[in-house]
């Protein structure tokens, strides 16, 4: 007995003095400090790399990312409208380097090896991790298709769905379109990155259109979808602001509510074909700028076309992806159900009920954190908790919306709690012209929270 | 472990063990639980990192009374101080919730100027 | 319902709130005592029953309390203050006179909403309400009160804001009550330059000699901590 004390009381004296020394070390790290390497310096990479150091300041951090600068996606389409300039969003790492002790390899990754553990470089480095983390963002899947297959097409028609020069594209190619013009816009099927944006996009170039001078501009959106996230609170916003006629197919509204709606004797300058009126598009022509959909064809000045989404490129080609083209993970932990030690986090994963946007990507990234730490402590991970805000504009610049969700694990699936998520129906002026000033408070707040 | 063996063990190795294994419930506990920090960093989106604003438009957090807190939680929660987005999100919180959010933000000096 | 959607609609035709957001800084016209006392004479008669209708309606109350009686320590007491100075906080921020940041800049934004009517109306609402710290401000008052400090060139507070904290002639603030956090920005913000509304340049003035630990302790003073609500446990 007293053998036994004395060992488990060596056992832990030693254990301590580690622990202060490793304190007492400041940002030395100590020989067996934890590396945690991190896979791609967006919105998820830089916040959990932020937090991660936050929590537990002994652990090395490591981002490899290819960009020296970060491009944000989020709220990106002011770009093309011309309300932002590329400077406006683009953010400096420094903040995480010098303020947070974040190391950074800017490079491209090109090998792993899972057994050992170790990450490979094109520029020949080579780092070695206690566990991994991916946060690779989303690819684009053209070969559904038809018309769209060719590089040249996909440099007709761009995206600009993950910043990039794609943005300045979308720029010029609206400023082209001819007075009273038209331009389609194809949203992706679900899941994809941030679920109100192509209807914001298309509501701020109908507002875009109004403040050239254009009467008789539009916007037509061809989707495969028959609704989305904020879908009741924006088309009512367009019925108000841009002409717009609710479809006879849509199924958001009470028989009270839809009659509140205005009815117009023409098209408006904005029009929206969900699947169940034909929307989904079978055929695109690019040099022609025609786009052949269920309900027929339609002649564009300019054609945005958003197409479906999978997992980031990386973390395919590292095999973490399912048959989806998402990545399964332990939701508690955001570990790879297929590589273990390994974590995927942001658009790339599978999260239960929680969409692929900024908000959750921080989010994800800050519950991955603390699971990371209680895990390299050798301890069980804890209860976790989620959330989602996403704020979008109606198109004008003073109309806002949102929606808000929490979210819990249950039966290891990351569900919404069931309460109300957007403003309500007869939300007050107040409120639409408060929720635009809080998107904008917002860009600035998460921006700062990931990046500062 | 039973309370006779802590007693022993603390008394042997001192506060370095004693943190981990005090067993009341003390306010600096509860603001430095992990799940505290777990429920609390959902809001810093919006209300900035440890409560610390970026944006002058959003309520401070870090260092809020509790009381404050509890009370803005609740209100908003049962429809009684009307919001654009907090009144969906407060509802989503358990009372146990509401107070451990309110611990991990009120450990941290407030910012006069916010 | 059907009115709220009417004057939803109506303002949707009224000039781009973006437009006005992005006023110059010179075309922002600052009071003179002259321009002040016409406009106050130009003030409709405020009708308190309308007042509280636009409180709910606006949103005031998810702020400044559910009539006005500030419930956080962040966001000021609308009640208690005098009809003059609501009217013109209102007008300045709708004119961008006060625009200091950007959580006034959520003020300029429902401003635009209102007419010079709607703000005597919502003048007239709080004006009516009971007043903050209903047994008075603690005992002895601080020097800088009573007697202000004339090396510095700084008037007594009581001069200008009331013996009692009530506010003063015309437009000055009503201080008693105030939320002490909301006390303490706002004494910076005067102190920076960054809010520079006031018509005589009093507070521009008198704010600039003051010590962050003066503004701190005038602040707790006219929070009557001790019987608010919001009161930190440890002073319970």
């Amino acid at each position: 007995m007293d053998t036994m004390n004395r060992r488990n009381f060596l056992k832990l004296t030693t254990a301590a003095t580690a622990a202060a020394a490793s304190f007492s070390a400041g940002t030395a790290f100590a020989k067996d400090a934890a590396h945690v390497v991190v896979i791609g310096g967006g919105v998820g990479g830089a916040t959990f790399a932020k937090y991660m150091k936050m929590y537990s300041p002994e652990t090395k951090v490591t981002i490899v990312e290819k960009n020296k600068e970060y491009q944000r996606p989020y709220g990106s389409s002011e770009v093309v409208v011309g309300r932002l300039d590329m400077k406006d969003i683009t953010i400096s790492y420094d903040a995480l380097k010098n303020k947070h002790g974040v190391n950074f390899v800017f490079d491209t990754v090109t090998g792993v090896d899972y057994d050992t553990r170790e990450v490979k470089t094109a520029g020949g480095t080579t780092l070695k991790y206690d566990r991994l983390l991916v946060s690779p963002g989303v690819s684009f899947d053209y070969s559904q298709i038809p018309g769209m297959d060719s590089p040249e097409a996909q440099s007709k028609i761009v995206h600009g769905w993950d910043a990039g020069d794609q943005l300045l594209t979308l720029q010029k190619q609206l400023e082209a379109v001819p007075v009273d013009g038209t331009v389609v816009l194809i949203p992706p099927p679900n899941p994809y990155r941030c679920p109100p944006g192509p209807y914001e996009r298309s509501g701020l170039i109908a507002q875009w259109f109004i403040n050239r001078g254009d009467k008789n501009a539009k916007v037509i959106i061809l989707d495969p979808k028959n609704g989305f996230t904020v879908d009741v609170t924006m088309l009512q916003a367009w019925n108000r602001l841009y002409e717009f006629n609710l479809p006879e197919s849509f199924k958001g509204y009470t028989a009270e509510e839809r009659a509140t709606f205005k009815k117009y004797d023409k098209p408006g300058k904005i029009q929206w074909i969900p699947a169940a009126e034909g929307g989904r598009v079978v055929k695109i022509d690019a040099d022609n700028k025609t786009v052949e959909c269920e309900a027929g064809v339609f002649k564009a000045d300019m054609i945005n076309l958003i197409p479906p989404l999978k997992a980031g490129k990386i973390a395919l080609d590292m095999g973490l992806a399912d048959k989806s083209g998402w990545c399964p993970v332990d939701q508690k932990t955001f570990e790879s159900t297929i590589h273990p030690n390994v974590h995927v986090i942001g658009d790339a994963c599978i999260a239960g009920q929680m969409p692929k946007s900024g908000y959750a990507a921080n989010s994800q990234a800050k519950v991955a954190a603390l699971q990371i730490k209680a895990l390299l402590a050798g301890q069980e991970p804890i209860e976790p908790a989620y959330q989602n805000t996403c704020y979008a504009l109606a198109g004008r610049d003073d109309y806002g919306m949102f929606v808000a969700d929490f979210f819990r694990l249950k039966n290891g699936v990351i569900t919404r709690d069931e309460f109300a998520r957007y403003l309500p129906f007869n939300a007050s002026d107040a409120q639409y012209r408060l929720s635009a000033v809080y998107l904008h408070a917002w860009m600035n707040s998460f921006t700062q929270d990931i990046f500062s | 472990m039973n309370y006779s063996l802590t007693g022993i063990l603390g008394a042997a190795l001192g506060l370095a063990f004693l943190s981990q294994t005090a067993v009341a419930e003390t306010a600096n506990d509860l603001a430095q639980s992990p799940r505290s920090a777990m429920l609390a960093q959902t809001c810093a989106g919006c209300h900035g990192t440890q409560g610390y604003l970026q944006n002058s438009a959003f309520m401070p957090l870090a260092g809020m009374p509790t009381t404050q807190f509890v009370t803005a939680m609740k209100s908003f929660a049962n429809g009684s101080r009307p919001s654009t987005v907090m009144g969906p999100l407060a509802k989503a919180f358990s009372e146990d919730e509401i107070k451990a959010m309110a611990a991990y933000f009120a450990q941290f000096p407030k910012n006069e100027a916010q | 319902m059907k009115k709220i959607t009417l004057a939803f609609l109506l303002s949707l035709g009224s000039a781009s709130l973006a437009a006005a957001a992005e006023q110059n800084a010179q075309d922002i016209v600052h009071w003179t005592p002259t321009t002040w006392a016409e406009a106050q004479r130009d003030m409709p008669k405020g009708n308190a029953a309308a007042g509280e209708k636009l409180h709910s309606t606006l949103f005031c109350a998810s702020c400044h309390g559910a009539k006005g009686e500030s419930t956080t320590n962040n966001w000021p007491s609308l009640t208690g203050q005098s009809v003059a100075y609501t009217y013109k906080q209102l007008l300045d921020y709708k004119n961008h006179v006060r625009n200091e940041d950007d959580r006034s800049h959520l003020m300029v934004v429902v401003a635009q909403m209102l007419s010079k009517q709607d703000m005597a109306d919502l003048a007239a609402f709080y004006a009516d309400q009971p007043k903050p710290c209903p047994n008075g401000l603690p005992k002895p008052a601080p020097s800088l009160v009573t007697v202000g400090d004339p090396k510095r060139l700084i008037t007594p507070c009581a001069a200008c804001h009331g013996a009692n904290g009530q506010g003063g002639v015309n437009e000055t603030t009503a201080l008693r009550g105030m939320p002490r956090d909301y006390f303490i920005r706002t004494m910076n913000m005067f102190r920076e330059g960054h809010r520079n509304n006031d018509t005589f340049k009093g507070m521009s003035q008198f704010a600039k000699p003051l010590t962050d630990q003066e503004i701190a302790m005038l602040a707790d003073y006219y929070a009557c901590t001790e019987q608010s609500s919001l009161a930190p446990q440890a002073k319970r």
